[in-house]
């Protein structure tokens, strides 16, 4: 009598396990916003086991208002006691919802949704697009509507979104990243390294800085160029059939390697492949690999950390902090090894208050819910100027965007960018160093 | 459930944000943190101020719709699960200090406040709220109140009435009264506090705290015990008192909790071991420190495999986090975890706890059992599944047997965490009729519309004179009788 369909539901011992003690509700950012017990993990499972149990019905309008308005930054599920997979249960809880919404939505907005996703399954689109948009802020078009505030009038927050594009780099990282990085030294380790897909087009520095970084460490960096998104973002909003068919491709694209370790620059797509195993357990062909697959993928932070990475021998003049991305912190419990690389590459280092308090970008959050991703952002600006630190280290894409966001529209002397990118700058200044004693 | 021109009327009170009707909205309200409890509220209702507290309580007795006063929902009797499609009244919003009494060592605050976050404020000027029950990070003071709420440092700093010195409260019919104040020493007329603190929201709304603080204890020491068997452990427990020191902390866990600990944590407990204790020492370094040396002795001399002192505040996380990791750990080895609370003098401990055990083995149930060993009330944990009814019904004889063999050891159904739904069919079991009564006719004359958290703590009262069916076949009979 469940009122979830067949395929993929939120999984009845899930449900069950959560014994509704609270402790998540101090660290969700929605409850503590609005501070209604269903907009709280306890209360999103309560209104998930009541459509289990056909006490609510799945097309009910606040169940699906509040699966859409969670963060799913997982928090809550460093907080469980009882080990509750919330990020499972959300995820399968979208799939139900999304099912249903394209059935009933109009052929027109299907046809948007779909469109919005596609560059994502489809790379040279999502080259093509983001060339677009490079011409565009190069030939100064960008800017120019800036100044001239007619993106203001743009409806769905889109003026203030264009806010959120970076400085588009140049080229993509799989022009710039060979297929294959050898190692400085002896080689220890030979690594993965998937390019990703705004990573590449978008990040493409921090994808430089990683292969770089590896190499100089003992590791042989191999980057597959049919590598593409690892279906994070699909998995996320619900779209889990999608989610693992590009599952399937990333763990074939290393098929002919022979390799030690996955390193993953992304915190939410290292999450997503950690779970692969999950995703494509009942795949007869792919539950295997998939499995294998997952289990040696790791952060980067987590493969310098375990490789006992060279320290700078003169790091950064600035001091340091390092926000937590969701994705890392709660999603795959990783929170000392970037701390670590963090502490070295700076002059100093400082904890950043509420650092795993999620910074508001959690995938599309910040296009689907503007206000309530503002507010947290807002929130984080704050605690990071608290610190006093030059720069922050900040582990996901995602995140980067968004707080470079926030720290450009305050004009913050602050600098975000990955742990990594500090690593390799301070590489960097101590050859220079060497070079010119 | 009140009706329409009943909740129109409350969005006239509190604002139309704050009354709650949609379906989704008040199944969030159903439950709070007691297994297999719940029942959907007919509304809910978010009061931002005192005033409007006693705005809705005044409408509600008027009109006659029942209130359940909520917190955070981490009660674990049941106590604000709303029965008979009870308007939800929740506390949240009423969340500020509104002092701390720095002269007179005390601090007043509104009932929405995370407890933690009072501990916090007072221990940043070198000052201290003792309580501490396990959900202090998340459960509010208004909710301890209501529960009389224990926690970790019971035995030498006591409990939540311990603390409470004032407190504002919103009677049944609307009224708003204060009881106690910032003296001390206080002895004119019955002390109504008191009756309402662990009144588990049957006789008003708290809309205000007066607390009492103490100085912050300068140091503290921590040990952690490994011992052979209950047995050894209890010695050591019995020995400690005997030496006059009143350890600020006394924590056991027994062979199933430990065990599923080290599953659980791998933090290196040997799991053929028979019960660890947590002990803790706190105050002057010098006296800290000695306490702490003297229980290392004698644990050592009770028998303990092993016992680490740690030497700094690192190191005491870490010893302490076996025990916090005791519920956690359990909870994850089932989908239902059942807790329960019973006391017992802390001499019959070690029955209680072998107790459990025969229960555990007779019924088939997997019970772990961790608790306060200082103040002898424990936790046996039953781990089950809620979907096998066989397990179920084994688990109701498990439960009602544990309690039976608490009050033969001349315990308490419950030593911190109130009767609430969960054990109100127990309550005459351990109360003589006269108090049973006298409590009842307490409840009727401060609130005789019976609108305050209906359906806790007492039995529904009968509706008919004469005896309850204490059975199907007795109630068949009494059913014969009544034939004309």
């Amino acid at each position: 009598m469940s009122g979830f369909e067949e395929k993929d539901t939120p999984e009845e011992s899930q449900l069950l396990n959560c014994m509704r003690c609270g402790m998540c509700l101090p660290t969700c950012p929605t409850f503590q916003l609005t501070g209604r017990e269903r907009s709280s993990p306890r209360g999103r499972i309560a209104l998930m086991r009541a459509v289990h149990e056909g006490a609510l019905d799945l097309e009910d309008e606040t169940f699906a208002q509040e699966m859409s308005d969670c963060l799913g930054c997982m928090a809550c599920v460093s907080a469980c006691p009882a080990g509750v997979q919330y990020g499972d249960l959300l995820e399968a809880a979208r799939d139900q919802l999304q099912r249903k919404r394209v059935a009933r939505l109009p052929w027109w907005r299907n046809l948007l949704e779909r469109l919005a996703f596609l560059p994502f399954e489809r790379l040279d689109l999502l080259r093509w697009s983001t060339r677009g948009l490079y011409f565009y802020q190069k030939i100064g078009l960008a800017g120019f509507l800036e100044r001239r505030g007619w993106l203001r009038a743009l409806p769905f927050h889109l003026g203030e979104l264009h806010g959120l594009l970076p400085k588009l780099p140049r080229r993509f990282s799989r022009e710039t990243v060979p297929p294959i990085t050898e190692p400085v030294g002896k080689q220890r380790l030979t690594v993965g390294l998937p390019l990703g897909c705004v990573m590449d087009v978008m990040l493409a520095k921090e994808n430089e800085a990683t292969a770089r970084v590896l190499s100089r460490n003992g590791c042989q960096v191999h980057a597959p160029r049919k590598a593409g998104c690892c279906g994070a973002l699909h998995a996320h909003a619900g779209r889990l059939e999608a989610a693992r068919v590009l599952a399937r491709q990333m763990v074939d694209s290393f098929e002919d390697l022979e390799y030690d370790a996955i390193a993953v620059n992304s915190a939410g797509c290292g999450n997503c492949m950690k779970g692969y195993g999950h995703l494509l357990h009942d795949d007869p062909e792919y539950a295997e690999k998939a499995s294998l697959f997952a289990s040696k993928v790791k952060d980067v932070s987590e493969l310098l950390v375990r490789l006992e990475f060279e320290k700078p021998s003169c790091p950064l003049s600035q001091s340091v902090t390092y926000h937590d991305a969701c994705h890392l912190a709660h999603g795959q419990g990783v929170r000392v090894p970037p701390r670590q690389i963090c502490r070295v590459v700076g002059s100093s280092y400082r904890e950043l208050p509420m650092s795993d308090r999620c910074c508001g970008s959690a995938g599309t959050y910040n296009v689907t819910h503007f206000e309530t991703s503002m507010e947290l952002l807002e929130q984080k600006i704050d605690e990071l100027e608290s610190t006093g630190a030059d720069l922050v280290g900040v582990a996901n894409p995602g995140c980067l965007l968004q707080i470079q966001y926030g720290l450009r529209k305050r004009d913050s002397r602050i600098r975000a960018e990955h742990p990594v990118v500090f690593l390799d700058e301070a590489y960097q200044a101590s050859e220079a160093t060497r070079h010119s004693e | 459930m009140p009706t329409d021109p009943q909740l129109e009327h409350l969005r006239s009170l509190v604002g139309a944000q704050g009354v709650l009707t949609d379906l989704a909205e008040r199944l969030s309200y159903s439950y709070d943190a007691t297994a297999m409890m719940k029942s959907t509220p007919g509304a809910v209702v978010i009061p931002s101020t005192a005033e409007q507290v006693a705005e809705v309580i005044s409408f509600a007795n008027a009109e006659g719709f029942p209130i359940v006063t909520r917190g955070s929902g981490t009660g674990l009797s049941g106590g604000s699960v709303p029965l008979e499609n009870a308007v939800v009244l929740s506390t949240l919003k009423l969340n500020r200090i509104l002092e701390i009494d720095e002269e007179n060592l005390t601090a007043t605050v509104e009932p929405g406040v995370i407890t933690a976050n009072l501990h916090q404020a007072v221990e940043a000027l070198g000052l201290f709220y003792p309580p501490d029950p396990g959900s202090m990070k998340v459960c509010t003071l208004g909710g301890n109140v209501a529960e009389n709420a224990g926690g970790l440092r019971g035995l030498k700093y006591g409990v939540t009435r311990d603390y409470v010195m004032g407190l504002e409260v919103v009677l049944p019919n609307g009224e708003t009264m204060w009881t106690g104040g910032k003296c001390p020493k206080d002895v004119a007329g019955y002390d109504l506090r008191q009756i309402l603190v662990g009144s588990e929201g049957t006789l008003g709304v708290f809309t205000k705290i007066l607390v009492k603080l103490v100085p912050k204890p300068q140091s503290k020491k921590t040990l952690l015990a490994v011992f052979p068997s209950m047995e050894t452990a209890a010695a050591t427990v019995a020995a400690v008192i005997a030496a006059k020191i009143i350890p600020a902390t006394l924590e056991f866990l027994d062979q199933t909790t430990l065990r599923c600990v080290e599953e659980f944590a791998g933090i290196g407990l040997p799991i053929d071991a028979g019960a660890i204790l947590l002990m803790e020492s706190d105050g002057h370094p010098a006296a800290a420190l000695e306490q702490a040396e003297t229980m290392l002795r004698l644990a050592k001399a009770n028998g303990a495999t092993q016992v680490q002192m740690a030497a700094d505040e690192e190191e005491a996380l870490r010893l302490a986090s076996a025990r916090r990791m005791a519920f956690p750990a359990l909870a994850r080895m089932r989908p239902t975890t059942v807790l329960e609370d019973v006391s017992v003098p802390r001499s019959r401990l070690v029955e209680m706890v072998s107790r459990v055990r025969e229960i555990a083995r007779k019924e088939n149930l997997m019970i772990g059992t961790f608790g306060h060993a200082g103040d002898g009330n424990l936790h046996p944990t039953i781990l089950m599944d809620e979907r096998d009814p066989d397990e179920v019904a084994r688990m109701h004889r498990g439960f009602d047997a544990i309690v039976e063999a608490a009050l033969g050891l001349g315990g308490t159904l419950t030593g911190e965490h109130g009767v609430g739904l969960l054990k109100r069919d127990f309550l005459e079991r351990y109360f003589p009729k006269a108090a049973v009564e006298m409590m009842r006719n307490f409840r009727r004359s401060m609130d005789p519309n019976g609108i305050m958290n209906p359906g806790k703590m007492f039995r529904p009262a009968p509706r008919r004179e004469g005896e309850l069916p204490r059975s199907r076949e007795h109630g068949q009979k009494v059913l014969e009788g009544l034939k004309p």
